[in-house]
């Protein structure tokens, strides 16, 4: 499991016991609640950045062999004449 | 507990290092950075391969260079499979000797890399779309 992922689980679970804590009354409505709550919302959305960051680019680092041979196969001549003749508009 | 008073943004400031430590901790390993390397030459070479066979239908390369462009190109993608298997293999077995071949196959493919910039290099800028592509 990737640090992103652990994180994001942690807040998750961190959120779900800080929301419960509050709607029980066990911690009332102190000074501090506020910086907490700016604080979560923070980390929500960082992950929720760098989640997004990590989904669009390629993970590396845990492709398959299979994957690998996939990603690096390189197109064919025809393949790129096709694609210079689409380009310039047939 | 808390009772100094913290400044909002400073809190934010530290918690979004955070997250950014967290990303960095992502780092590649050996072979995700190899592979993350070979993947952009192939971008590379595969963009620049395409603005070269444009310009030739455009009449902007003459016959001879194109067929040495396009054999260079040939002889760069047996290049780049073979990093590809190399790599796969290293990545299944992990020993010595999938290490050597893979270094082998990167030291070959190195040269027949520079061999394609020799031949198409003149026609089309590899810097531009190097940056265009990123890496």
């Amino acid at each position: 499991m990737d640090p992103i992922t652990i994180l994001t689980m942690a807040i998750s679970m961190g959120m779900t016991a800080w929301k419960a804590a509050k709607a029980a009354g066990i911690i009332g409505d102190p000074e501090w609640a506020k910086y907490a709550d700016a604080g979560l919302a923070v980390l929500v959305k960082g992950t929720e950045i760098a989640a997004k960051i990590k989904a669009g680019s390629t993970d590396y680092d845990h492709l398959t062999p299979d994957e690998i041979e996939a990603l690096l196969k390189p197109a064919s001549w025809d393949e790129i004449e096709a694609k210079a003749k689409a380009e310039l508009g047939g | 507990m808390f009772r100094r008073k913290i400044d909002p943004d400073q809190l934010a400031i530290a918690l979004l290092l955070l997250v950014v430590f967290v990303v960095v901790a992502c780092a590649t390993t050996p072979i995700g950075k190899a592979t993350q390397a070979a993947h952009v030459q192939k971008q590379i070479v595969e963009a620049s391969a395409v603005e070269f066979a444009k310009l030739h239908l455009q009449g902007n390369v003459p016959e001879d260079s194109y067929l040495k462009g396009k054999e260079a190109y040939g002889k760069w993608a047996k290049g780049e499979i073979a990093v590809a298997k190399t790599l796969a293999d290293w990545k299944r077995l992990g020993d010595t000797e999938s290490g050597k071949r893979l270094s082998e196959a990167l030291r070959l493919s190195g040269d027949l890399f520079r061999a394609y910039v020799d031949a198409v290099g003149q026609f089309v800028d590899l810097k531009a779309l190097r940056a265009k592509i990123g890496g």
